[in-house]
């Protein structure tokens, strides 16, 4: 059979044969509702989901409020240094070039004793399956971003493939029955997560590292609970919730047509909404597309955090978060720990999308409000 | 209908549409189940009242087409082996397991636009919408996707 590649009923048919053959789960259904459920949202039925076997802390816990000087000092070393991958990792996507994400570094010095302050020892565990997942130390946001030091050990073996994910990424192979290490939050809103394990500190049987998050509704939802889920191929069991008493607060920029953009010591956040308020016709969706963004110290340095042009992310991942043209935000966990106070400027380019399909070329430089 | 019984007929109607488009924009069948999941989720969650199957379907490739998107806004994920899935796959013949391979080996800004036109049979303006692009965009990319498969297929051969 000569396989037709121009228009026509027959590229469609040719189409829908080569997509025949592959098939969504066949218990779809049943992990839709498992889902739907762990997550503490609305529907009865009883959800297949394996028994949590939770561990009481209490001895760690008792350490709690003076964390970072009970954990030593290594938060954030541990969370924004290189993870013992070196300082820049890159990879190349189908042909399309080489990408890069590099590293940030850690003054101590720079440190403010604010800062170190506001990290908390979580003391979060869950066994299940030979798994146990401890969850040490985190520090969030009034952005509702945070991240969290965690070591999980199985002594029968921890199936992280290094081809998955960007070099650094700890994503579980397919013969693992461990799927995923995420996050859930108390009021059932959904997180974008990134795990980033520590090469130098980790084994067959023990992977530590950080998981960087941020909740889709913002701090709200953070504020409701942070739980930490091991999601296997037929359920989830979760920690407890960790509610975070200490909040990292955030510095607000603006551009000259009041487009906002908050920034915390771990996030970058560009207010969709007032770009949408700044521009008529945009589209609800997804207004804006950014291809580069960067901040310049007072000192002028200047930090990278995207690059489309020369294919550098250097971020624990961004998300697009809020509904359909309601409360939309762009969110950027950067590779290096920021320091507010001490940023002049934030840069930012890329495409704005109107209703009518057109798009625009956006470039905005950011100056603090205060 | 129940409520209980439409959702579980929208999962088994729609699950495989969701599932290959989500495998067109992510290369990688443990993600794309797992946006699978998600965007059957947001349907239980959210409610909507529809006005028919299309309207169901039309949605759902919207959802689906943002999940991939604001999941893996960046290429963060390398790609699996495409073949070595498709392998696994129970395809009509061989040439359709390599046209399926082709594909998924287009850049994403072709291979998009083409499952959605050719296999979901969005027309081009509905896609333009989808993806955000303006009509004339996706007829560009429709056409020189096509090429790209046509000169991959001719490689080939030689």
């Amino acid at each position: 059979m000569m396989m037709n590649t121009m228009p026509g009923k027959r590229s469609r048919a040719d189409m829908q044969g080569a997509f025949e053959g592959m098939h969504a789960s066949e218990d779809m259904y049943e992990k839709v509702m498992a889902r739907a459920s762990h997550r503490g949202r609305k529907r009865g039925g009883v959800p297949k989901i394996a028994v949590v076997a939770t561990i009481a802390l209490a001895v760690a816990l008792a350490a709690g409020g003076t964390a970072y000087a009970v954990l030593g000092g290594d938060f954030f070393f541990r969370g924004w240094g290189d993870h013992g991958h070196g300082q820049v990792n890159t990879w190349t996507v189908d042909g399309d070039g080489v990408y890069s994400r590099t590293f940030g570094t850690v003054d101590e010095g720079e440190l403010s004793d604010e800062l170190k302050a506001s990290v908390e020892y979580a003391g979060r565990a869950v066994e299940a399956r030979g798994y146990t997942l401890l969850v040490e130390s985190v520090l969030v946001d009034d952005l509702g971003c945070g991240a969290a030091t965690f070591t999980l050990s199985n002594p029968d073996g921890i199936k992280i493939n290094p081809a998955y994910g960007v070099p650094g990424d700890a994503v579980f192979d397919d013969t693992s029955d461990l799927r995923l290490l995420r996050v859930d939050f108390g009021d059932g809103v959904f997180a974008n997560d990134v795990v980033v394990y520590d090469a130098d500190d980790s084994t067959d049987t023990k992977v530590r590292g950080t998981i960087y998050f941020n909740a889709w509704n913002g701090a709200g939802s953070v504020a409701s609970g942070i739980k930490w889920v091991l999601t296997f191929n037929n359920g989830d069991v979760a920690t407890d919730a960790f509610v975070p008493a200490k909040t990292v607060k955030s510095r607000e920029f603006k551009t000259a047509d009041g487009v906002r953009a908050m920034v915390s010591p771990i996030a970058l956040v560009i207010d969709g909404e007032s770009v949408m308020e700044a521009h008529d016709n945009l589209y609800g969706v997804d207004p804006l597309i950014i291809h580069n963004l960067s901040v310049t110290m007072e000192d002028g340095t200047n930090l990278v955090i995207t690059d489309d042009d020369a294919r550098a992310y250097n971020i624990f991942g961004s998300c697009l978060r809020g509904e359909d043209g309601v409360n939309l935000q762009i969110v950027y966990r950067p590779t290096q720990l920021l320091t507010p106070d001490k940023i002049a400027s934030v840069s930012a380019s890329g495409d704005l999308h109107h209703t009518d399909g057109q798009n625009e070329a956006w470039q905005a430089e950011f100056l603090p409000t205060a | 209908m129940d409520a209980e019984k439409w959702f579980r007929e929208a999962v088994e109607r729609h699950r495989d549409m969701v599932f290959r488009l989500a495998y067109t924009y992510l290369r990688d069948p443990a993600d794309a189940d797992d946006v699978t999941q998600d965007v059957f989720v947001k349907l239980l969650r959210s409610g909507k009242r529809f006005e028919g199957d299309e309207h169901l379907r039309y949605w759902l490739v919207r959802v689906t087409i943002n999940e991939c998107k604001s999941l893996f806004r960046k290429p963060w994920r390398r790609v699996e082996d495409i073949e070595a899935y498709a392998e696994t796959l129970q395809a009509p013949s061989e040439q359709h397991r390599d046209l399926l391979v082709r594909v998924m080996r287009l850049p994403e800004k072709y291979r998009v636009p083409m499952v959605l036109h050719y296999y979901i049979g969005l027309s081009t303006d509905e896609v333009a919408r989808a993806i955000k692009v303006p009509a004339a965009t996706v007829r560009t990319r429709l056409a020189r996707g096509r090429a790209r498969l046509k000169s991959m297929l001719e490689g080939e051969k030689r």
